[in-house]
Parts: structure tokens; sequence; C-alpha cells
């Protein structure tokens, strides 16, 4: 059983940054991640465009993720890594799994900094079959840049938010047709930046006020049906790839049988909610810390 | 050519369950499926219900097989170490119509010796099911109707069924069928068998595999039916399945299932093909609607993924307008045929495999029970579940089972390691065996794991 001022579950951006601050308030902190480094989805971010607020530099994901780590090394903060935490109780104690056991950490405060969620394409209403082929976005960011695999050729990407939009560039980096991104709105999401290097730049074709309608294809994926929603009129696309790009959700899944979040836990980052640029995840990580030791 | 006394066509809950039963007995029994996993075809998607009987006509083989089905699930559960959840039913009626086919359900249930059944009130259904809406305007109450995984039991039959020494061989498609004096010449696309006999649980084939033999007596027409599936931390929730039955018919069904997920359905259509398990736009439109009408504090935002199901409606080929509502086993002088088995299949999964291997026995003759038949299955003990000493333990002797690699549902690299050992070769099989990536991330956290993992423990196989 381990004592710490503060348990911050979640070591992307949000959790870093905040146990870096917190460090230097001299409290006692535990940062438990899931995964072997440091980093979170900045880890699978090999453009550019993050840290230009907060470090004055345009980096890459993976730079932002190693200079907060650089930063978080030379403090106290006890790290665990692969460590999974599985339950969180009104004790205010946590349970942590990893390959050397379950680790009951008590805490005065807890800090949920575990990101978000993609939704999937079983949340919406799309008809048809569910086969092989179908990815969402951050899916096949991972697949691609951290463990260099495939997930195939003729892509269509649903929803046109950052991270379609810079999916959509890389595949097109990668030398793969992307036939059509399709948003349901009249306009693309996203920031201005990655619409001028993303969707400009590579020329994506788009299709507004239209979406996916129906999947079609058994075992792998062969098309999708797309449909109007102003004029309700459908196009059979053939496709051999579907990516989705249709929104994330806060990743409370950890403190979801609490009624009402107790004051002793404060959400901070993509679990709060979500940020548009990494940047403001960090600064929001120290204002928190502040706050809460002032 | 391998000579056999009992070639079972097709691995789903029917060919396991005679599967089982005929490994109690001596004979040497080897099961054919065309897929890669058991329990691909139809018994992979429906509802999973325990049916206690009130649905089904008195005197029938199907009366008989359900109620005793149902009664002896707990054990059955039990002995296979399957989860199973007697959650209850109330059928919700909205209408004088509506509750004039309860009167006849529950009448119907009575008949068939279903215990417990109880007539409520408005109130009554409330108290027991405050998430339902206020048009209601009674209930019948079913405690026995229970919730298991299709899946799961699927598995755990095969487990069983091979580990008392059935043979199943997987990628194998029945192409031909020959009648001999002796039995029949069975060409697969992997081998020929010369077998005394066959039992056919093809399930939606089953026609066209009784159709190789010689012209079956009972063809399938094919329904498709949609559901959605809540994620398990939807709130709130039903406690107990619940049937809404309407003045304009059937409404939606909800099913709370052993997992913690909700299913919302189904919907009924037409459908061509045996193996689309495809949804339809009118179908998923249909459901959201219903869920609004019936259940509106339901979030429709917990909705994590729809399928797809298809199910048989069998009829006799000589006279085309008759539907047949009963469980028939087409006998064919050796060939055994089960044919357009529907609900409650699931219920009666165990006592149809039964009946399947009595009526080979009996035409067998002096057939030997297999002195060594062991019923018992242990599956894989599910880590989120156990105490903390006791998980503890197990991570010191085996550190994978501290990995979580299923954030959504909590399952451990160990977990899934076991299941590859006991056959599973693709993420979808561990899915089945698992429960991995049924959460609201749907597997696209972890599926490049679970594919590592998968060619980790193949490799140290070979």
């Amino acid at each position: 059983m381990k004592n710490v001022d503060i348990l911050i579950i979640g070591g992307g951006a949000a959790g870093m940054s905040a146990a870096i601050s917190a460090c230097k308030k001299g409290k006692k902190v535990i940062l438990a991640d899931e995964n072997k480094v440091l980093g979170g989805i900045l880890n699978q971010c090999i453009h550019t465009g993050f840290g230009l607020s907060y470090f004055k530099e345009d980096l890459t994901g993976v730079e932002y993720a190693d200079r907060l780590y650089t930063m978080l090394k030379n403090t106290d903060a006890e790290i665990f890594i692969e460590t999974t935490v599985i339950k969180i109780s009104e004790d205010r104690s946590a349970l942590l799994s990893n390959k050397n056991g379950i680790t009951k950490v008590s805490f005065k405060h807890l800090m949920l900094a575990t990101g978000c969620i993609e939704k999937t394409i079983g949340s919406l209403p799309v008809s048809g079959t569910r086969p092989k082929g179908i990815f969402t976005a951050g899916e096949a960011q991972r697949i691609i840049n951290i463990d260099h695999k495939d997930v195939g050729d003729d892509i269509v990407i649903l929803g046109s938010g950052d991270i379609g939009q810079i999916m959509a560039r890389r595949f097109r980096i990668l030398g793969k047709n992307v036939i059509a991104m399709v948003e349901i709105n009249d306009h693309l999401g996203g920031l201005k930046l990655n619409h001028k290097r993303c969707i400009e730049a590579y020329d994506i074709p788009y299709i507004l006020n239209s979406t996916v309608d129906e999947v079609v294809g058994k075992d792998y994926i062969e098309g999708v049906w797309i449909k109007n929603i102003k004029t309700n009129e459908r196009l059979l696309i053939p496709c051999h790839t579907l990516i989705t790009a249709i929104g994330l959700t806060p990743d409370r899944s950890l403190i979801e049988d609490f009624e009402d979040i107790p004051q002793w836990i404060t959400l901070c980052g993509n679990s709060d909610y979500v940020h548009e640029i990494v940047d403001a995840v960090s600064m929001q990580a120290e204002e928190k810390i502040n706050d809460l030791y002032k | 050519m391998k000579k056999i006394d009992v070639l079972v066509i097709g691995a789903g809950l029917l060919g396991c369950f005679s599967a089982r039963a005929l490994a109690q007995t001596t004979l040497s029994t080897l099961v054919v499926e065309k897929n890669n996993d058991v329990c691909t075809g139809i018994s992979k998607a429906n509802s999973g219900i325990i049916y206690a009987g009130i649905h089904t006509t008195p005197d029938t083989l199907k009366a008989e097989l359900c109620v005793k089905g149902c009664i002896e699930f707990d054990s059955l559960c039990k002995e296979l170490d399957v989860p199973f959840k007697r959650t209850g039913s109330i059928m919700v009626c909205t209408g004088k119509k509506a509750e004039k086919k309860m009167l006849e359900r529950y009448e119907q249930g009575i008949r068939n010796g279903v215990r417990g059944l109880k007539l409520l009130t408005k109130e009554e259904v409330l108290e027991k099911e405050p998430c339902l809406t206020c048009n209601i305007t009674s209930g019948l109450f079913v405690p026995d109707t229970g919730t298991v995984n299709p899946w799961e039991l699927c598995i755990a039959a095969y487990e069983n069924a091979r580990d008392n020494g059935v043979n199943f061989s997987f990628n194998e498609e029945v192409l031909s069928i020959n009648r001999k004096d002796y039995g029949f010449i069975v060409k697969t696309n992997k081998d020929v068998y010369l077998t005394r006999t066959i039992a056919n649980c093809a399930g939606l084939e089953a026609d066209s595999i009784h159709s190789l033999a010689e012209p079956s007596p009972v063809m399938v027409e094919k329904n498709g039916a949609d559901y959605l599936v809540f994620d398990t931390t939807t709130k709130p929730r039903p406690e107990h399945i619940i049937f809404q039955e309407n003045d304009n018919g059937k409404g939606i069904t909800l099913i709370p299932t052993v997992d913690g997920n909700i299913l919302a359905g189904p919907t009924e259509r037409p459908s061509e093909d045996i193996e689309d398990f495809s949804t339809t736009s009118e179908g998923l439109e249909e459901l959201y609607s219903m869920l609004n009408e019936t259940v509106p504090t339901l979030p429709l935002n917990k909705i994590i993924r729809s399928f797809g199901a298809t199910r048989p409606n069998p009829y006799f080929t000589d006279k085309k307008d008759k539907a047949i509502y009963g469980f028939t086993v087409i006998e064919a002088d050796g060939l055994f045929s089960l044919i357009g088995i529907k609900t409650p299949g699931l219920t009666c999964s165990k006592g149809l495999g039964e009946v399947m291997a009595d009526k080979i026995c009996t035409f067998l003759g002096h057939v030997e029970k297999n002195p060594d038949f062991y019923p018992i299955r242990k599956g894989i003990n599910p880590v989120k579940e156990m105490d903390m000493t006791e998980r503890n333990k197990l991570i010191k002797k085996d550190p994978s089972y501290g990995e979580i690699v299923c954030k959504c549902q909590e399952i451990t690299k160990g977990e899934i390691i076991e299941a590859v050992k006991r056959g599973a070769a693709t993420p979808e099989a561990v899915k089945r065996r698992t429960g991995t990536s049924m959460g609201r991330c749907q597997g696209s956290r972890c599926n490049h794991i679970i594919e590592d993992i998968i060619s980790e423990v193949t490799d140290e196989k070979c």
C-alpha cells in the first residue's frame, strides 16, 4: 500500500503536465499509465502543429511528449508504466494492476487524465454489415505510425474533424487513394490550420451535407452508401477501407459508478472536455494543480 | 477414405450439443464446420433469451423441450461453466388487444407447467421496472425467463464434446452426399468420408444440405432482424427481460444481458441472404422510435453497436402456404436433419442435441455408453470477478494476468492467451471466448494488441 498526495491516472499531455506542476508544489505524486511509453495519443502524432503556444515552437506530437517527459523525469513523481487502474473507492484509494500484481494506492486527491475515446460506427444508425476494413481514425493512426502496419487502400473517411483531416493527409503521403471525405455539416470541421495543411495542400475530395448510410461487404468492406441529408439522394461509393472520425467523448469510465463526482476527484485534459489543441491541455493541467494547491 | 459412425454437419448450437450428446456414446463422431470457428452462423446472432415456455403451444415437442430446458438451465450452465442469469421477464401490455394476448400466454404457460407466473397491474409493473413509460395497462411476470450468451454456451458445449473425444474440423465444407447401402459417402473440400449416419445441423443451410442427399421435405425462408446494443454503463437499465405487446402486434424486447449490456430488438423483415447478418435503415429507425416510445429514459448515446440476425421460417415443400410451427427432426434412413429450428432453439439446444443422438442410437441399434464421459467443462476464469488476494496470487504465478488489454471490459492478456490456446485464431474468436472488444471502443483500442498476442501464442506452438 502506498500513500500519496495525488494520484494521477493517465500519462498523456494532461497527466504529465499535472504531475510536473504538482511536484513543483512539493506534493507526493504517483502517475499511472497503461502504456510502456508515456505520452498517450501524442506518440502516434508524427505531424507538426503542437507546442506553438506552450513551447513557442512547432513540434510534432512525439516531440511535445518528449519535452514533457524530460521535465517529468527530473521530478520526484513515481511513475507506474504498463499499469491499469481497475478500481477507485470512496475511501480515496485505488487499485492498480500490472505485471507485478495489484497495488493499493491511498491518496488525498485523484486526477483523472484519461483522455477521450473515439466514437465508433456502431454508435451511428448506419445499416448494412460490419465487415473488416473499418477503423476509427485514431486506431488507423496508431496502426500506421506506431505499429507500422497497414489499413488498406481506396479509403473513404467519414467525418472531417482534425483527426480525419490529418489522416487524409497521412494516407496521401503514403500514396494511398483517398476517395472522399464525407461530412454531415455544410462545412468542413477542424482547425483552419489543418484545413490548409491537409485538405487544400493535398487536394482531398470531400462531400458535404452527407453521411454514410449503409456499409456493403461480407468479410471485407466493398463499399459504402452515402446519403445526402438534405436531398436524401443516395450514392454507392466502392471502397476498401472506411475510416470513422466521428467524434470524441471524454473517457470517464473509471468514475462512472459515482452518482456525483466527489470533490477529491479532478478531471483534467480531454477527460474533462475535448480540447482543440494539446497546448491548452497542458495549460489547463497547470491551472488545475495551481487551484488545488493555492 | 475415413470411416466414421456419425458425421455432424455444422458447429452451431445444435451441432455442438448433438456432438456433446453423442460423446456420451462410444460412436465415432466427426463434426465438420465450413467456417473457421464454432457459432458463426444463426447461433451467433440472437436475443440470448432462455424462454420459460409461455410462448409455445402446449403438448408439442417444442413446449416439452422448452419448459424442461429452461428449468434445467442452471444445472447445464453449472456443468459447462457458462454465466446464466435468471432475470425473469415481464410481458408488458399497452392496450386491450394486447391484454387478451397476454391472458392467452398466461393460460398457455400454466398448461405448459411454467412456474411462478403472475399477472401484474400497471403499478406493479412500474414498481418492478421504473424505466418504462406509463402508457402500460398491465403485465405478466415470468420469473423463470433467463439470459445466456449464446457464444459462450456454444463454445462450452464444443469444448466439452471435444474433450470427450469428438473430433471437430473447421474450414471444411460438405460438397456432396451419396447414399449407399451401408451409409453415406460424403465429400468435403478436404476429405472423403464413409459414415453410417449424418446429423445435419447446418442451421440456415440445413435444407440445402439435406437436398444434397435427396429432395428435402422441408425448406426454409429467411427473415432478418435488427438489434441495438447498449453499453454496460447504461443507466437507468431494465432489470428484467421486457417483452412489449401492443394492440398492433409485438413491440420492442429489452434484454439485460449476462455481460451487462442491454439488447434492444428485434425487428422482423424478409431477408434473402443466409449469411447476411446485415441491418436495414428501416429496421434501425423502427428500433429508435420504439425505444423513444417505450423507454425514453434509455440514453441513445450509449448505443455501441447494431447487428443483424437471420432466422428461418420452415415450410413443407408439398404445401408451401403451411408454415411449420413445431420442432421436427427429419428422418431419412440414416440422415437426420434439424431444419428450420428457430426460437426457442437456444433454450432447447441441449434437448434437441439429445433427441438427435437418441434417434441416431435407435437407428444404429446396440450403441454402448461411453463410460469415460465427463460432463464438466471449465471456462476461462474471468479475472475481473476474482477477489484481490486471489487475483494477486494469479499474477504472481503468471504476470500476464496483471496486464489489462481490453480496457472497456477489463480483460487481461492472460485470459486472451488462454482463449488462443483453446483454439481462438482471430480477434473475433477471442471476442467470443473472453468478451474483448464488446465495450464502447468496440476493439478500436485493443484489436491490434490482440492480433499480436495471437501471433505470439501460435508462434510458440510451432
